[in-house]
């Protein structure tokens, strides 16, 4: 019988194939009740040269179980190493892998301060002003562009005085920086 | 003369001796954290940084006892950081508003130092042999090699070539400057054994590292100081220029000189005043020449390579064109980078994990004797290789994430096969007790310039595995791929061709067996699986 439902699932390449309802009729047939002796033993040539043969692998829906638990416990692992990060025991732990699945969205330094660049004359500039506003054209909050007040006062004017001079369109990114970006970037 | 302890007084003494003052400044925190490319950081507070930032102290065990720890108030013993067998703490912070010593266990990296010294393994100079495919075909330098190692500028051993020539053009400037008549130049002779080698450390900035405000202080503050230093350089360099161009414009026409010694020697003199006759229009004509080509190619000018760089010690620029690279990026910005590689190191290249030099040693075995390879140690797979995408598996070994040896793409047969478990790294192990370990040989660590350490690991496979897992048989060894009768396999009832022959006994048999399953005649399917013999054997 091992070998029969064995062989059977072999071949089966469906979940429906390999079903327990069909299994079950099998088990009821006369062949099954009545099995050949050398089969039953397992230890015959027959079942030996089919099991190197590879017929007693894994079947898919097996894999398929198998591999959807590993992934269960994959998806809690969230860390990306890198090479040269050093790791202690705490950093494999359950409450150090929690920390590592949420992003934080703003930079940590101010980008203007750091490039020494004043923002208010950058005003023709549509591609720095394209950074600091929404989709639909709205200036950033500094929780989210990560300015200091003096900068994030400064984008805002040099963003609203491109709108007004007509250099820049108030309800969706310059077209040219939409065209050329792709939408990712600016999430 | 250093001052001498006892002539301090006991109070200076008292400070000099104690924790307080011993304490260096922490180093800036490094950063641990992706960066993804819609700008969103993934990151932990508490994650081990990839260098200790901050001394870690430790006390012995009669003063841990009383908690003390030569800081201004004892450390509570109670606190379950300091009742492990082998404390050692760091200070974030001696004394803070609410009257308390801020401490933190020490014990990830003192730990992590102390796996990296039983490894055994040397710390080497440079990344290009971590490299996929190492083209240079060159080992790596040990950290320890003295010319690199060697950082005075005073010596000939801690100069490079440039050094060298502008060392030279200082001398004869200042020659030239006390004698009436020009004294030519000669460019000193270069030993490329010794002065090609590349310092870690340098008396110049990092440029390309500086942000704006940083760059313009230093122009500012360092660069206009040194002006006229530089330009006496520069005037020095231009009329040796001229000067041997001349020379050799002179020598080409082949010009002979006059028959008679007295005359020649006028001759001689004269040409030689007229050669060294420099006017002002000429040596700013050879600024400016210098200057244009600087501005055509500014990092591999002359102007930029002989003076600029030796003179501001700086370390050597260079540029990395990665427009046909692994993953090059479209845009124009990112074609023309600095290259990374060639930036200074911030610490030496040893990192300060080992002294070993280099990995050539004899492992010992209190049985066995000598062996060609050390214990091989056991890597746990942090990463799996499906898991990042990545193209290797993550390892760590002694606390140290490192790549695997081998690739997702690798399909070396040879290096494959040796790998029993086909599954190997691909996926995570989720049945091992503690996950899946790998046994590997570590062969050196590198370290990067932003104070990261990467080890070379190669997959551990032969005898020192077995050697390891208790095998101990002494066994006389084997010649690989040996056939002692190549003829054996000739004749004997077969035709020699692989594909008419049934290579095995085993084959024979299943042919056999399928042979009496194939259902004969007109009859029935016997019982079994009609056909699959067929497709059996076909396969």
């Amino acid at each position: 019988m091992a070998a029969t439902t064995t062989c059977l699932r072999c071949f089966s390449s469906t979940r429906t194939a390999a079903d327990e309802s069909v299994l079950a009729i099998l088990s009821g047939s006369t062949a099954a009740r009545a099995p050949s002796p050398p089969q039953r033993a397992g230890g015959s040539l027959a079942t030996r040269v089919a099991r190197e043969a590879g017929l007693d692998r894994q079947t898919q829906t097996r894999e398929m179980v198998e591999s959807e638990r590993r992934s269960q416990f994959q998806r809690q692992i969230y860390r990306k190493w890198q090479p040269g990060d050093v790791y202690s025991p705490i950093d494999l732990s359950g409450a150090e892998q929690k920390k590592w699945k949420t992003g934080r969205k703003k930079p940590q330094s101010d980008a203007f301060d750091v490039l020494g660049i004043n923002p208010v004359l950058e005003y023709k500039n549509f591609t720095i002003m394209s950074e600091y506003m929404t989709e639909t054209g709205r200036i950033k909050h500094s929780k989210d562009t990560g300015l200091r007040p003096k900068n994030q006062r400064k984008i805002a004017k040099a963003i609203r005085r491109a709108i007004g001079l007509g250099l820049m369109p108030s309800v969706h990114r310059h077209p040219l920086v939409l065209k050329k970006s792709s939408p990712m970037r600016f999430l | 003369m250093a001052l001498r302890r006892q002539s301090l007084s006991p109070t200076a003494n008292l400070l000099r001796n104690s924790r307080l003052f011993s304490l260096p400044n922490p180093l800036p925190r490094p950063n641990v954290g992706e960066t993804y490319g819609a700008g969103i950081t993934k990151a932990s507070d508490s994650a081990t940084l990839p260098y200790p930032t901050h001394q870690a102290i430790a006390t012995t065990k009669s003063s841990l006892a009383r908690g003390d720890w030569g800081l201004k108030r004892p450390l509570p013993s109670r606190s379950r950081l300091l009742q492990t067998s082998d404390p050692v703490v760091r200070i974030t912070q001696l004394d803070t508003i609410e009257h308390v010593t801020d401490f933190d266990s020490a014990a990830d990296h003192v730990r992590t130092r102390q796996k990296f010294e039983e490894l055994a393994i040397p710390m080497m100079k440079g990344m290009t042999a971590l490299r996929d495919y190492d083209l240079s075909g060159v080992p790596p330098g040990g950290a320890f090699e003295i010319r690199d190692d060697t950082t005075s500028y005073d010596t000939d051993l801690g100069m490079d070539e440039a050094g060298m020539y502008l060392r030279a053009l200082k001398e004869n400037a200042k020659k030239n400057n006390t004698q009436p008549e020009y004294i030519p130049f000669k460019p000193p002779p270069v030993n490329a054994a010794v002065h090609n080698s590349k310092r870690w450390k340098h008396d110049g900035p990092w440029i390309p590292g500086m942000n704006a405000d940083d760059f313009v202080d230093y122009l500012s503050k360092e660069i206009s100081k040194r002006r006229s230093e530089f330009n006496a350089y520069l005037i020095a360099e231009v009329k040796n220029e001229i000067y041997t161009t001349r020379q050799r414009a002179v020598s080409r026409s082949g010009e002979t000189p006059p028959e008679d010694i007295t005359e020649a020697e006028a001759w001689e003199k004269e040409r030689s005043q007229k050669l060294a006759q420099i006017s002002d229009a000429d040596i700013q004509a050879g600024i400016k020449a210098l200057r244009k080509d600087a501005a055509n190619n500014p990092l591999a000018s002359k102007l930029m390579t002989k003076l600029i760089v030796p003179f501001l010690r700086l370390p050597t620029i260079k540029f990395k064109y990665t427009a046909y690279s692994e993953n090059a990026s479209n845009r124009d910005i990112d074609q023309y980078s600095f290259d990374q590689e060639t930036a200074p190191l911030s610490t030496h290249p040893s990192a300060g994990l080992g002294y070993l030099r280099t990995k050539s040693y004899l492992a010992n075995h209190p049985i066995l004797g000598p062996q060609s390879k050390p214990a091989p140690v056991a890597a746990r797979v942090v990463q799996a290789r499906s898991a990042a995408r990545a193209q290797y598996a993550r390892l760590g070994v002694a606390g140290f994430v490192a790549n695997d040896e081998y690739k997702s793409t690798d399909t070396k047969s040879s290096s494959m096969n040796a790998l029993t478990n086909t599954r190997d790294v691909e996926t995570i192990d989720i049945d091992t007790p503690g996950g899946k370990k790998v046994l590997v040989q570590p062969m050196f660590g590198s370290v990067t310039n932003d104070g990261r350490i990467h080890l070379k690991l190669k997959r551990s496979v032969g005898a020192e595995v077995q050697v390891a897992q208790g095998e101990l048989d002494d066994k006389p060894p084997v010649r690989e791929h040996y056939d002692s009768d190549p003829l054996s396999s000739l004749g004997q009832g077969r035709s020699g061709v692989k594909e008419l022959d049934e290579q095995s006994e085993r084959a024979r048999q299943l042919s056999g067996i399928l042979h009496a399953m194939t259902p004969e005649g007109k009859g029935q399917p016997a019982p079994g699986f009609p056909g699959m013999a067929d497709a059996l054997r076909s396969s």
